[in-house]
């Protein structure tokens, strides 16, 4: 069996977590890319994006995360893959990973996968360095079992 | 501008041999991911991914796994890419990567191989007495 997607988002146009969720929720379109993008000021974690998974659902995510701070003066690319499962009655579960990065500033941005089990939620976050702005995107593809 | 694939196939299409080989050989279609789904419920040896290269062609793939037991209490997720290339001859994997991480008690695994002597073919191997699920997203070029 195959499948492919056949939506097309506007160029430039990044997509909201909330559409991202409605959007892979078909399952035809779940092979579909998607683009979000997000800013930190701080070194706390920033989540910059989190998939629901319902129970008795298995999820792939795979992509890329850029990072560069605001002057330019620093970046960072990820690429990262990961795939979470959650069993009937039980909490979303990051069953296999991984996430390389590679950056060039004198801090210590970075990118991490993990399972969130109070809103059931894959997800992915970005840190940037304290009093930096770190401007961020993420371009990655779902997947569904 | 973004160009998303704009080839829609209903979820009742079998992907066949011919039609998969037709779809790897075009250019700019082959970089359109597709999708390989499978259920195994032994530990033996199954194709996942079966592509033909002819003589005097090279095939480079590349994409990710993501399989879970039929419970959801176990998963796998492997990232893989690899060149194959045949000449007058059988077909050889010239190289590869396979990263595979997995958090099950048993050993569900993803090889990069060949099979027969013109078959490119991405290998999972599920565990025994246990249904897993197997789904996969490729990209391909063939290379002439």
């Amino acid at each position: 069996m195959a499948i492919y997607a056949s939506k097309t988002w506007a160029d430039g146009k990044p997509v909201t977590i909330s559409e991202l969720n409605a959007y892979i929720g078909v399952p035809i379109n779940a092979l579909g890319p998607f683009m979000l993008t997000g800013q930190t000021t701080n070194a706390t974690p920033l989540r910059l994006w989190a998939i629901a998974v319902p129970e008795l659902a298995c999820l792939t995510v795979n992509g890329h995360v850029f990072g560069m701070r605001s002057d330019s003066s620093a970046a960072l690319i990820a690429r990262f893959g990961g795939t979470w499962r959650r069993a009937s009655g039980g909490n979303v579960i990051l069953a296999g990973s991984y996430c390389d990065v590679v950056e060039d500033s004198a801090g210590a941005p970075t990118a991490a996968l993990a399972a969130d089990t109070g809103t059931q939620e894959a997800y992915l976050t970005v840190t940037g360095i304290a009093a930096q702005t770190w401007n961020w995107r993420v371009c990655a593809m779902t997947q569904w079992l | 501008m973004a160009t998303y694939a704009t080839k829609t196939w209903i979820s009742s299409d079998v992907l066949t041999g011919a039609l998969l080989n037709t779809h790897v050989r075009d250019p700019l279609d082959a970089l359109q991911p597709s999708i390989y789904t499978l259920t195994t419920t032994d530990a033996a040896n199954a194709g996942l991914i079966d592509i033909t290269v002819p003589v005097n062609s090279g095939l480079l793939i590349w994409g990710w796994v993501q399989a879970v037991r039929s419970n959801y209490a176990d998963g796998l997720h492997a990232r893989f890419g690899g060149m194959y290339r045949r000449g007058a001859g059988s077909i050889a994997l010239a190289g590869s990567y396979c990263v595979v991480a997995e958090d099950s008690a048993s050993a569900p695994t993803v090889t990069m191989t060949t099979n027969g002597t013109a078959t490119a073919r991405v290998r999972i191997n599920g565990v025994a007495a246990q249904t897993w699920l197997w789904k996969a997203v490729c990209m391909a070029q063939v290379l002439t």
